[in-house]
């Protein structure tokens, strides 16, 4: 074609494409701090040359699209480290104050009570017909007998509170879900031919399924229309269009009121448990400390009190009592309760004891209130190897599955240092990739600007010849 | 490399946060004086803590047997000596009255001193340390010996821990020593009071015959009271040689546990102090790299 207009034209595009690039920096400056934003850029293109007189001649410049700098592969490496990520954490998390109840620093620790009873039973020796002394060692004894209790209260009290965290997570998943399955249908809408990808609303639904990476096992893939598919644990179906899935908890019937994972998805009509099969994500690592770490504990402290209760009074029962029970034996020292499994929750003083010191009964004899064969032999017991079939004493025992504990607490800090420190690595890389960098963009600003000026130019300058085109016919 | 602003403000909280945390668990360390503040610091260690404290409060509490068992060692030693000085006088007395030189009103007087005699030994063998009689065994709420000389007691042993795995007994089964065994009643032994009784009863009745044979008697109960002693001071020693290796042990297993828990001190406190240094140094960059960009120098 040709021509002053043609070339007002042209200048006329190339102002627009420079506000363009005005534009898009301005909203990268906006975004900089914006969580999960990836920088954007005007790509320009040039028009198709015509023909005119023979001659091609450029027909300027037009703005092809805005794209976002997104590097998905990056982003696949960076959720699947997520997961790991998610899982040492908060698994590390939900140890970290269990060791509280174990702390040296405490000074009734369940080793300092184990002394504690012992020297008294010591004193016991030294005068088994002393009224104070007596009173002493039941005193002692309570206080051993309220570290059982602590302990397995402490850890029962953690226990509920992961619990509540599982809940918890579970709902922040439940959201998670239909916000991505909301996104799938704007991204459906938005799309065009044209405009092949929504950076913005791209990148919000990747900032989700960053989150979502933490908390739970999924894989996910961008299937028609730039729509994501996510699968969960189980081959699971979480987001299918702009379906999500129902993630929820399920109190489990056996009386602990602690909760199953499941997932009701649009596949099956039964709701699938996932409760173990999840394997990566905070989910699964409070799911780990909840129904692994501290029931291991649990029993720990269950089998210490039970064959301290059952060795104790083993010995008790042979002995005799003093004044009003110096004629009588057969008596338990503590008491288990019904459930075995649970002596550490039920373990108490026996009856007879909490009401008179009398019925302590150390006495081989009846109406011998100097001797003191059996609470010797009860001494006996702190050195004796009766935890882990004969393999280690009471203390020995608590030392090595504290100290196991605090290995495991330690590696799985290590563990989570490690994650952080590869997560951290491909954020930066991330960053490097999509972040916007302000000296960036301030060059970019100067950029278009001048590009701006130089096309305004473009158009007085037209302006002008037109002016003298016109004067021609005067 | 590019280096996004968020990504310059990251590291920067990064790396604060981590000279912070540094500088924090020095301060505990500096504060605490201990390495091991809890279980994860360091699992071993506390394992080794746990029992090198479990020893120390068994050998303070073996320490305090041993000083309870030495007192209780003493008055018996004391008992035995005072049985053992009446004994001797009623030698005396019995060999300077069996002499025909005195008369019956002289043994009269003895026999008069003789019941003084017998109320001491009587005595002497009802010790208590404490509110226990040491001679009863186990029976330690009931008076032993009674007027007559009969023994009360049982022959309870009572055994105190002084060391790991070893229990020693600290009282004498003193039914030997007052009552004569079934052996030595064969061949005409008496019990110690008995003997003194019959010493006493033949002064009294001026018969030397008597007072001879009591003597002979009071020969064999003198040896039985010194073998007795004996035995004690045995025992004495044993305890003795305990106690100053539980002391010495003691010592050992505190350094020991000072050097599994106890922070350094001075390194405690060099590593505070760089710390410090780190942390001021990190805030001070951190404020530097935040401020510049092209920004603003732009007009």
């Amino acid at each position: 074609m040709g021509g002053l207009f043609h070339t007002l034209n042209v200048g006329a595009e190339s102002l627009y494409a420079s506000r363009q690039g005005v534009d898009t920096t301005g909203h990268n400056i906006a975004n900089a701090q914006t969580e999960g934003f990836s920088r954007q850029r005007v790509n320009l293109e040039q028009r198709h040359p015509s023909e005119t007189r023979g001659v091609l001649i450029g027909n300027g410049v037009f703005v092809k699209n805005i794209t976002r700098a997104h590097d998905s592969f990056l982003e696949k490496q960076i959720n699947d480290t997520n997961q790991n990520l998610g899982q040492s954490t908060a698994r590390f998390e939900s140890m970290k104050p269990l060791e509280g109840i174990y702390s040296p620093e405490l000074n009734n620790t369940m080793s300092n009570e184990l002394d504690r009873f012992f020297n008294s039973l010591q004193d016991l020796s030294n005068f088994p017909e002393e009224l104070t002394v007596r009173t002493a060692v039941r005193e002692n004894a309570q206080n051993l007998v309220n570290s059982f209790r602590r302990i397995d209260s402490s850890l029962k009290m953690q226990r509920e509170d992961i619990n509540l965290r599982i809940g918890g997570e579970v709902g922040e998943v439940s959201t998670l879900l239909q916000e991505i399955a909301k996104l799938n249908i704007a991204i459906k809408t938005a799309e065009t031919t044209a405009n092949p990808e929504v950076s913005d609303l791209l990148d919000q639904q990747d900032r989700m399924l960053r989150d979502l990476t933490q908390r739970i096992d999924v894989n996910y893939y961008r299937g028609e229309h730039g729509m994501v598919v996510v699968r969960g644990p189980q081959e699971t179906l979480l987001v299918d269009r702009g379906y999500p899935a129902r993630f929820e908890v399920m109190t489990r019937g056996d009386g602990s009121n602690l909760h199953d994972v499941v997932v009701l998805d649009g596949a099956s009509h039964q709701p699938t448990v996932v409760t173990e099969a999840n394997k990566r994500g905070r989910l699964a690592g409070l799911i780990q400390v909840r129904d692994h770490v501290i029931p291991q504990m649990l029993e720990h402290n269950n089998e210490m009190a039970r064959t301290f209760a059952d060795q104790m009074n083993s010995i008790h029962q042979q002995g005799f009592g003093i004044k009003d029970f110096k004629e009588t034996t057969g008596r338990n020292f503590f008491t288990l309760g019904d459930d075995r499994a649970a002596a550490a929750a039920n373990i108490r003083l026996d009856g007879m004891i909490e009401e008179s010191t009398d019925a302590i009964s150390v006495a081989s004899s009846p109406n011998a209130p100097g001797d003191n064969v059996m609470v010797n032999q009860m001494l006996r017991l702190k050195e004796k190897k009766v935890m882990g079939e004969g393999r280690s004493t009471l203390q020995d025992y608590y030392a090595s599955y504290v100290g196991g504990f605090g290995l495991d607490l330690v590696r799985s800090e290590q563990v989570k240092k490690a994650d952080d420190t590869l997560t951290q690595n491909l954020s930066a890389r991330r960053e490097a990739i999509s972040g916007v960098s302000m000296d960036e963009e301030a060059t970019n600003l100067l950029k278009w600007q001048a590009n701006f000026t130089a096309s305004s130019k473009v158009i007085t300058t037209i302006d002008e010849m037109l002016d003298t085109v016109l004067q021609l016919k005067r | 490399m590019r280096i996004s602003d968020r990504q310059r403000y990251e590291m920067a909280n990064a790396r604060v946060d981590s000279a912070k945390g540094d500088n924090a668990n020095m301060l505990e360390l500096l504060s605490t004086q201990k390495r091991i503040n809890r279980v994860s610091d360091d699992p071993i260690g506390m394992g080794q803590a746990l029992k090198r404290k479990n020893q120390i409060s068994n050998y303070d509490q073996f320490i305090k047997n041993i000083d309870f068992s030495k007192g209780y060692l003493e008055r018996t030693e004391a008992a035995l000596q005072g049985i053992n000085e009446n004994l001797m006088r009623a030698k005396e007395l019995s060999v300077t009255l069996a002499n025909a030189t005195y008369g019956p009103s002289s043994r009269e007087a003895a026999s008069r001193e003789l019941r003084e005699i017998i109320e001491g030994v009587v005595s002497l063998a009802n010790s208590a340390y404490g509110n226990r009689y040491i001679f009863g065994g186990f029976r330690t709420q009931t008076p032993p010996v009674n007027r007559e000389g009969g023994f009360m007691g049982d022959d309870g042993a009572i055994f105190l821990q002084v060391d790991d795995g070893t229990f020693r007994q600290i009282n004498l089964q003193a039914r030997n020593l007052f009552e004569p065994s079934a052996d030595e009643r064969e061949k005409g032994h008496f019990g110690m009071v008995h003997t003194l009784q019959i010493l006493t009863d033949s002064l009294q009745s001026n018969d030397v015959q008597g007072i001879q044979v009591a003597m002979e008697e009071l020969d064999f109960q003198m040896d039985k009271t010194s073998s007795y002693q004996a035995t004690l001071g045995a025992i004495h020693n044993a305890v003795d040689e305990t106690s100053k290796k539980l002391e010495l042990t003691r010592e050992l297993t505190q350094v020991d546990l000072s050097r599994i828990e106890d922070a350094d001190t001075y390194r405690a406190a060099s590593d505070f102090k760089r710390t410090e240094s780190v942390l001021q140094s990190t805030l001070m960059a951190s404020n530097k790299l935040l401020q510049p960009s092209l920004m603003n120098f732009m007009q």
